[in-house]
């Protein structure tokens, strides 16, 4: 009795969980442009029109130069932040990891108010530059975590060897601890990209027309009316975050596989 | 170990490559939706041919942020915007808009006199009225005291998440003659007898954000009456939806074109002005959205089927012209009563 | 041979060096922004910095003498500044606006003293518009806390209550996040725990639905929501072809439909903390407290779930947190009756440009996840504690 209980209960959370993307998926290649079933037939019509039409063609161009930039400046900062907290003290470990993580929960509308106000007063204004700046900062985290973990999982006596044969610090750092911690840096990296491709609320407080992300021009058109082209851009940013679970699994195997 | 480096290096490339673009397209921004499509087909598509320019185009969200950005950091992104009337007013006094130069424009004796502004070219008049589904009551719902009768009209009541225009409607339902809705409005007096009104139907209250929501919600039958823009629910009509907009005591209201200070294509905005304040062009944006020209040459030049959906001629007879100033003095304090009242 | 250093990866000065450009980029980029934003809150030099005359009189000015400085502040701005200064001080009370506009534009014109700027307008004979002006010739203000805070000053200084719509809104905010918090756990305690015990081929297939849900953007899955809760969408469709209503029900803007799309998208959240405490449990203990004659129920409730609290409070708190923060699922699936604080903020910022009051709700938003946060930590040091006390 129990376990039918237990089981329609997992079903029926699953399907909560995975049907209404599923369900939603279907109504891209539908002929009819109202959003409704049953199906009137197949088309790829609307994919056809999101990817000539030059606004949805600019967002995600934008979002991609964006996204690219803020994870490069993730990496560096987040990579720099992790290396450096493991070789200082303990009591300074934890003030510096809080500082690290903290824009991981300060909620995003104070992010976006912060940073819209900061930058335009530093003269930074709205645009491009200051959206990979503050999604940069929403991805180190990110990258910091990743990076962190996976240089705690090293064995420190390989480092420890390498120096007994006399190998300089940056000589180990770069033949022996980056390349065994190099995984944690592409899932950070990987983490900083999709956050900062997915992100719709600090991009609304800073993007200028020129530089409208793909979230953006999602959330204007929901706003505005419900048509066939929006829910071809969820397919596609779906497809996009599916290819990057795909990758993040990859580099999770190589770091569980045993080394040759 | 060499791949993560040329990775950062092209991916700063990139960066870099993307810093502020020296010559950038001609910009529109507008309210998107169908009334953007009709603005393309009517104004913009003709002046980008006549001009030879590429257009990239915008959508507009109401409010003064994006100009208040553009003339604080100077960085002009927009050439042309389509504003409500009282933004472009507030717009105007905080210097965020170019002066309109009337001369070059012809002086404007085309145009509604209401359409001559200080910074800002009247385009569109919209007709804010209440529509309902014909097939849900027998008898024809005619004006606001209709629309606050729960007992002749059972349901649900749409109305906007906003105090602007549903206080006069609510005044005009409580009997003040359009002609003295403001001067009621003015007094503290009659913001409680506006709201007190709207106490009546508030049970009954569903609130839209953007304009398709009536359309929506009237088709479906979640709501029994709706207040609207008269261009939705006349589209909706032509699609084969069973609504009716009622014309008695509307409140009707204007869009105008503005240009953001310092925009670097002053003198083809005026050329698109030109075009936008054309007859010809205005009848063809309303055989296409159906809103109300600013060229009284325009009536003349339509069918008397599009005029009837307009706001203009017999359907303004007993309207109410929505006041730019009040709502620009008195914004802040209703708007924070409303939002209370809704919370209540 | 050279000695082995003590230490693994580098010296401290290295460490300090690597850390020095993140920290630094942390502080400008981060820190500072949120700082601001307090400052922010309570600066008013836009306004008393155009008040110079005003800000410089002494408390014993002569009616005459103040009417002298505020003429001569509103004859020294421009027209852009005039338009502004009208536009914060009509935030404060409606009409302030005209009377600015039209005594700045003739200030020059006006005879400097109380008569002639009540010959002028005789709304500069009520103290009310007086008071905001002194009020705001300082540099900082509290107006805005007070606003958020449904406090009002009276004339003689006490404070008395006033409009607590901001209060309601935050009281609105806490419910709706408990609520997001309880659905959540409720669905994904199941979920997990299905993930951590099931079978190899349900395990997996219930991570990966997690695990795709977590990956994919809020905004689709926000988006996927509203296209099957819309009036004409999947959900209606099936409600009325099995005869369970007559008309589409009104599933979305309101409640129900911010509610639902919430718990969705912040799931994952719960889950995943949920799951990695539920893997640390053995099946083997299970079996022992089964081979002991308890029930399966038994079991679950004084063995299981009780080493599985640790992951619900992780994953609840973190959907807490996030979900106090929450702008853009309710904003398209919630009604006007729904938003919260969030909605507020980004709706100052982009409809009124009252940077002020947003900057006010910001902090307050901020302060609550501070001490959820602080709790948080508390809670996890006392635990400790307790199991160092006890072992």
């Amino acid at each position: 009795m129990s376990r039918v209980i237990f089981w329609s209960t997992v079903t029926f959370c699953t399907a909560f969980l995975a049907l209404p993307l599923l369900l939603v998926w279907p109504l891209a290649f539908n002929t009819s442009s109202f959003l409704t079933y049953p199906l009137e037939g197949l088309t790829l019509d609307w994919f056809h029109q999101v990817l000539t039409q030059p606004t949805w063609v600019n967002a995600f161009l934008n979002s991609l130069k964006v996204a690219v930039g803020a994870m490069a400046l993730a990496l560096v900062i987040g990579g720099l932040a992790a290396t450096g907290v493991i070789l200082v003290p303990r009591a300074l470990q934890v003030v510096l990891t809080g500082l690290f993580v903290s824009p991981l929960i300060v909620p995003s509308v104070v992010v976006g108010v912060a940073f819209a106000y900061a930058f335009g007063r530093a003269g930074i204004g709205g645009g491009y530059f200051s959206l990979v700046l503050a999604h940069a900062v929403l991805g180190a985290p990110l990258v910091f975590l990743s990076v962190l973990t996976s240089l705690r999982g090293l064995d420190p006596n390989l480092d420890l060897a390498g120096a007994s044969m006399g190998a300089s610090r940056s000589f180990r750092f770069r033949t022996v601890t980056l390349p065994l911690a190099l995984p944690g840096f592409a899932a950070g990296a990987l983490f900083a990209f999709i956050t900062s491709f997915d992100e719709v609320v600090v991009a609304l407080f800073l993007a200028d027309p020129g530089s409208t992300t793909l979230p953006i021009a999602l959330f204007a058109g929901l706003r505005d009316r419900l048509q066939p082209s929006i829910v071809v851009v969820a397919v596609l940013l779906s497809l996009m975050s599916l290819l990057f679970l795909a990758l993040l699994r990859r580099l999770q195997m190589r770091v569980a596989a045993p080394k040759s | 170990m060499r791949h993560t480096r040329s990775m950062t290096i092209s991916a700063l490339a990139i960066i870099c490559a993307a810093g502020p673009a020296i010559a950038r397209d001609f910009t529109i921004a507008a309210w998107g939706g169908n009334y953007q499509d009709a603005q393309r087909a009517a104004y913009f598509e003709p002046f980008a041919a006549a001009q030879g320019l590429t257009l990239l185009e915008t959508t507009y969200l109401g409010g003064l942020a994006e100009l208040k950005a553009m003339g604080d950091t100077g960085n002009v992104t927009w050439d042309l915007v389509m504003m409500g009337g009282t933004d472009a007013q507030l717009a105007c006094d905080e210097g965020l808009l170019e002066e309109i130069d009337w001369e070059a424009l012809g002086g404007g004796g085309e145009l509604l006199p209401e359409a001559v502004q200080e910074c800002a070219v009247g385009n569109v008049v919209i007709g804010n009225g209440f529509a309902y589904n014909a097939s849900a009551f027998p008898e024809a719902p005619k004006d606001w005291a209709d629309f606050f009768d729960l007992e002749k009209f059972p349901g649900k009541r749409g109305m906007t998440n906003n105090p602007t225009m549903n206080l006069e409607y609510a005044l005009m339902a409580d009997g003040v003659p359009p002609a003295e809705v403001y001067a009621v409005l003015s007094t503290p007096e009659g913001v409680d007898r506006a709201f007190a009104k709207l106490d009546t139907i508030k049970a009954e209250l569903q609130l839209w954000e953007a304009g398709s929501q009536p359309v929506e919600w009237l088709v479906a039958g979640n709501v029994g009456l709706s207040t609207a823009y008269n261009g939705r629910i006349i589209s909706a009509k032509k699609e084969g939806k069973p609504l009716e907009f009622v014309w008695n005591n509307h409140v009707y209201n204007m869009d105008v074109w503005a240009i953001p200070k310092d925009s670097p294509f002053k003198e083809q905005s005026v050329e698109f002005l030109k075009i936008a304040n054309d007859a010809a062009a205005q009848v063809k944006f309303s055989e296409r959205m159906p809103y109300g020209p600013t060229n009284t040459g325009a009536t003349a030049m339509m069918p008397p089927d599009v005029v009837a959906n307009l706001p203009m001629g017999d359907n303004i007879a007993t309207a109410l012209a929505y006041s730019d100033a009040f709502w620009i003095e008195n914004y802040d304090a209703l708007k924070e009563r409303w939002s209370s009242w809704i919370v209540q | 041979m050279s000695s082995a250093p003590a230490r693994p990866y580098g010296s401290r000065a290295a460490a300090l060096l690597m850390l020095m450009l993140p920290v630094a980029l942390y502080l400008l980029v981060f820190v500072y922004p949120l700082s601001s934003v307090v400052t922010l809150s309570v600066d008013n030099s836009a306004l008393s910095g155009r008040f110079d005359n005003l800000s410089a009189l002494g408390p014993d000015a002569t009616p005459d003498g103040e009417a002298a400085a505020l003429l001569a502040d509103l004859g020294t701005m421009e027209k852009k500044q005039l338009g502004e200064v009208a536009r914060m001080l009509n935030q404060q009370r409606s009409g302030f606006r005209s009377l600015i506009m039209s005594t700045g534009k003739e200030a020059e014109a006006i005879a400097p003293t109380m008569a002639g700027l009540v010959a002028f307008d005789a709304r500069w004979a009520e103290p009310g518009y007086w008071a905001i002006i002194r009020e705001n010739a300082a540099p900082i203000t509290w107006k805005h806390y007070q606003r958020a805070l449904g406090i009002t000053l009276a004339e003689d200084g006490s404070l008395a209550s006033g409009e607590d719509l901001y209060l309601r809104v935050m009281g609105r905010t806490l419910v709706i996040t408990l609520q997001v918090t309880i659905l959540t756990l409720l669905v994904g305690y199941p979920l997990a725990y299905a993930a951590a015990h099931g079978s190899a081929g349900v395990s997996t297939f219930v991570l990966a639905v997690v695990l795709l849900s977590f990956w994919t953007s809020i905004l689709v899955r926000t988006t996927a929501w509203v296209v099957l809760l819309q009036t004409n969408g999947l959900v209606n469709t099936v409600l009325v072809g099995l005869g369970l209503v007559a008309e589409p029900v009104q599933l979305i803007f309101n409640r129900f439909g911010a509610l639902l799309a919430m718990t969705h998208v912040l799931l994952p959240f719960a889950i995943l903390p949920m799951l990695n405490v539920m893997r640390t449990i053995p099946a083997s203990q299970a079996d022992a407290s089964r081979s002991l004659g308890a029930g399966p129920v038994e079991t679950f409730l004084r063995v299981y779930f009780p080493q599985t609290l640790r992951g619900v409070a992780v994953g609840g708190g973190t959907v807490f947190i996030l979900s106090l923060g929450f702008y853009v699922t309710p904003a398209l699936t919630g009604g006007p009756e729904d938003q919260m604080l969030a909605w507020f903020i980004a709706d100052f910022v982009n409809k009124t440009l009252n940077w002020g009051m947003a900057a006010a709700l910001s902090v307050l938003l901020l302060a609550m996840v501070a001490v959820l946060v602080a709790l948080a930590g508390l809670a996890r040091w006392a635990t400790a504690r307790r199991k160092v006390e006890a072992a």
